[in-house]
């Protein structure tokens, strides 16, 4: 069933941490790179997640919707910032030559400095999001969350709704399947929206229909008759999970001292040549 | 014997429908009772089920009218959520009534909202699996099972709740015959070893005919019909103006009785076994 | 009698290897009413989807009226091969009975005349004129299940599958459908019905296909396929109540086709006039 969500069952260090560990892993790497004005730190921490994620799923980390989409992602930053963003002014040399696009300007260094800078933090950011969810039973998510103070009946919410992603997916197949062998043909893209409404409709209704089952269900053993329930897990933060935040923690606080002691580690001002993306200019 | 169950004049009306889903309706079940409620479709079958628990009124709205009584106490504006741990209702989809992501967690839904102590939920855990013959779903996730199972584990998920009856809405009608024989063989152990109260909603009349005590027959929202199984399929007309069918066998005993005038007045039987035994002695 | 339909060394192996079908070959005649009936997994329903091209063959062939299905798409075999579903919330959208029945002939690119001919003709066909302007959702799933038949009948499909057409029906329901399935085969379609239900296959089907493990088992009359148990046993079925019946008392004398109460009464009344004399 889980073939519609990005989790996948394993039992490699990642899918064996608390819930919280991940969060807490999630909140480390997003501080780290914002922390820095540089390209350098976000792109090691990107490798690093893509690391991690590779750990766990394996394969999955390079099929994976998500991480193709990054990738298209910092390239297209650093396209547009190189060649658009204001900020830019050491043109970059193409072998000797600057390229320039009429009406856009020419591709400087601060300019992909820059976009390198923002493609690597969200690529950072997606992919920690992603070994989280990937790694993370859907109910284990909720459970981290009601942990957390999440009240029990929205963590409960969001977890039926996470479940009827699949079983909706699958129902819209059996109506897609219904439809057509009642001669729906898309031929046109008009023909497409069309043949929404009778894809959509049959969706909504037995939806409806399950959400009442599901309700009376509920209601029939007890849901919402106690806001604290008993709970049925013990808590299983263990000490890798301990280990894990402590790093995570360690880390954090020096690159927060560095931060106020260097600065942004921002180099953004003394640009000299394509070496300068990543390392800074040796000051003379 | 005490009345676990108890229906007295019960009336109702779903809001913005003008005729009465359930018409005066009075019967009573006794403890360890196995009742199958039978009828068309719109006889009120369900209705009945939904206010054992108070699902009508409370959720459905509409205007409840009469008394109906669980062991002796009215239920009459009690909340679903309270009647959850006195009358246990299995619905007949089987996975739109499952929501966790294990079947122990499945079964132990209900009891941790009635906010019973973790040890205690434990143990009954592993009874109600033992019961319904499931100890081997235990860590399966309830939407990979088959509808038998899937049925199976949500009676277990209302049993660990320990109502004092079980009220089963149709929990065949979406399985196949190899589920529906699971499902009915769980219950009728469950009646048979465990003296669990069952109510069950059914269109499988030849499986009812065999394991049900009593058999209620509804129409048009009134009880027209209600005794033991061989007394109810007697009155084979009233079968017929409804359209309803009854067991191959008893009908066979009727055309003998009625066409070739080889009966007299033993009861029909309704079963394979008991036919062969009236057939196999007609003389 | 003519072939409408023909498979030839069908197979079909599922994405992860479950060999579905194997070699099935099979023929249904103009007019006919199958039943194919076994367990859930016994390849029912994967068979039924190779026709109108919902599934596609691993390897073999499906013909219809002498085309092969692999060269059309799904919604071109529509006017070939109807197919209505279990649940028939997952067909009805429009918001009135003649929009639904027109949602397929529209579909088929048929001229507006045409079309009206062929919903008045459905309409009466099915006895739908009273509720032709009434949203099919507000109806009861017996009616709905009337619907979605119509609106597939409607595009005069040589031949009709129905899935499970009586899960959820009580017993009127299911004998209006039966009802409907004779007069559709009386016109000449011939109608597969994909059931669980013996009663239904025994009143309303002519011939049945026993499948198990995506094999057909046999492929015989209702009355010889219930009163064989050995196949009976080997797709885990159980006939309608008479044939256990008639296997009990078959040392008696009651034959072992006895197929319905009148049969059986008969069979016992002359039994004991013949063990009088």
């Amino acid at each position: 069933m889980n073939n519609q969500t990005f989790y996948k069952p394993g039992d490699s260090i990642f899918h064996r941490c608390d819930s919280r560990t991940k969060l807490a892993i999630i909140v480390g790497v997003t501080l780290l790179s914002f922390l820095f004005f540089n390209p350098v730190v976000p792109a090691v921490l990107s490798i690093v997640v893509f690391i991690f994620n590779f750990i766990s799923t394996g394969r999955y980390a390079f099929t994976n919707s998500l991480t193709k989409l990054f990738i298209v992602t910092i390239f297209l930053l650093v396209l547009i910032h190189g060649f658009a963003n204001p900020i830019g002014k050491t043109p970059a040399l193409f072998f000797g030559h600057e390229f320039t696009i009429p009406f856009f300007g020419t591709f400087s260094l601060e300019g992909a400095y820059f976009g390198l800078t923002y493609g690597f933090r969200v690529t950072a950011i997606a992919l920690v999001s992603l070994l989280y969810i990937s790694t993370t039973h859907p109910t284990e998510i909720v459970k981290g969350f009601t942990k957390l103070g999440v009240p029990y009946n929205i963590g409960f919410m969001i977890l039926m709704s996470l479940q009827l992603i699949p079983i909706s997916s699958r129902e819209a197949q059996i109506i897609i399947s219904a439809q057509k062998a009642r001669g729906l043909v898309e031929r046109t893209i008009w023909d497409k929206i069309k043949g929404l409404v009778p894809l959509f409709v049959p969706l909504v209704v037995i939806s409806m229909e399950r959400m009442e089952t599901m309700a009376m269900a509920l209601e029939a053993r007890a849901f919402g008759s106690s806001s604290k329930p008993t709970p049925l897990y013990k808590v299983n933060f263990s000490a890798k999970d301990f280990v894990i935040v402590i790093f995570f923690l360690v880390i954090s606080v020096a690159a927060v001292v560095l931060r106020v002691k260097c600065g942004g580690l921002n180099w953004i001002g003394n640009m000299h040549g394509w070496s300068n993306l990543f390392l800074p200019a040796i000051r003379g | 014997m005490a009345a676990v169950l108890e229906f007295k004049n019960v009336n109702y009306t779903y809001p913005d429908r003008k005729e009465a889903a359930l018409k005066n309706i009075n019967f009573t079940v006794e403890k360890g009772e196995f009742v199958g409620i039978i009828g068309p479709n719109n006889a009120g079958k369900s209705t009945i089920c939904r206010t054992t628990n108070g699902l009508i009124p409370n959720s459905f709205g509409g205007e409840l009218k009469g008394s109906i009584f669980v062991n002796g106490e009215n239920i009459n504006d009690k909340k679903t959520a309270l009647l959850a741990q006195r009358v246990g209702m299995v619905f007949s989809d089987p996975e739109a009534q499952l929501s966790q992501m294990s079947v122990w967690e499945e079964i132990s839904f209900g009891a941790a909202n009635l906010c019973v102590p973790k040890q205690e939920i434990f143990s009954r855990l592993e009874n109600v699996l033992k019961l319904l013959k499931i100890e081997k779903l235990r860590d399966r996730s309830p939407f990979e099972l088959s509808g038998g199972e899937q049925q199976r584990v949500a009676i277990a998920s209302v049993l660990a709740m320990q109502p004092e009856i079980l009220v089963l809405d149709e929990p065949t009608s979406n399985l196949d015959p190899q589920g529906t024989e699971e499902v009915f063989a769980a219950v009728k152990d469950l009646n048979k070893k465990s003296n669990i109260t069952v109510v069950i909603v059914e269109h499988e009349i030849e499986l009812l005919a065999e394991y049900a005590d009593r058999i209620i027959f509804m129409n048009n929202g009134e009880i027209v019909l209600n005794g033991p199984p061989s007394e109810v399929f007697h009155s084979i007309d009233i079968f017929d103006q409804a359209g309803m069918n009854i067991p191959q066998v008893t009908e066979t005993a009727y055309i003998l009785d009625k066409t070739y005038k080889k009966w007299g007045n033993a009861p029909y039987p309704m079963t394979v076994d008991e036919a062969y035994e009236k057939f196999s002695a007609i003389k | 009698m003519s072939i409408v339909a023909q498979t030839i060394d069908l197979n079909h192996v599922y994405p992860g290897g479950v060999n579905a079908l194997k070699n099935i070959n099979l023929t249904l005649e103009k007019g006919v009413r199958v039943a194919i009936v076994g367990q859930n997994g016994s390849g029912k329903t994967t068979l039924s989807k190779h026709f109108n091209g919902l599934l596609r063959p691993t390897s073999g062939k499906i013909l219809i009226n002498g085309t092969d299905v692999a060269t059309k798409k799904t919604g071109e075999l529509a006017s070939l091969v109807g197919y209505v579903f279990q649940n028939p919330n997952y067909q009805l959208f429009s918001n009135t009975v003649k929009d639904e029945i027109e949602f397929g002939l529209k579909n088929m690119n048929l001229k507006a005349e045409e079309i009206r001919e062929r919903l008045i003709e459905t309409v009466d066909f099915f006895d739908l004129r009273k509720i032709a302007k009434k949203q099919p959702l507000t109806f009861s799933s017996g009616v709905r299940k009337l619907v979605a038949l119509a609106s597939v009948y409607a595009m005069r499909p040589p031949i009709l599958f129905l899935d499970e057409p009586t899960t959820g029906q009580d017993h009127p329901g299911k004998e209006k459908i039966g009802q409907m399935i004779l007069k559709m085969s009386q016109e000449g379609h011939t109608i597969v019905v994909i059931t669980h239900d013996m009663n239904f296959v025994m009143r309303f089907a002519e011939r049945v296909i026993v499948m198990a493990e995506g094999e057909i088992v046999k492929d015989a009359s209702p009355r010889e396929i219930f009163c064989d148990s050995v196949t009976m046993e080997k797709a885990h079925l159980n006939p309608p109540q008479v044939f256990s019946l008639a296997r009990r008392l078959n040392s008696f004398g009651i034959p072992l086709d006895t197929s319905n109460p009148n049969e059986m009464a008969e069979a016992i009344a002359q039994r004991r006039a013949t063990s009088l004399e």
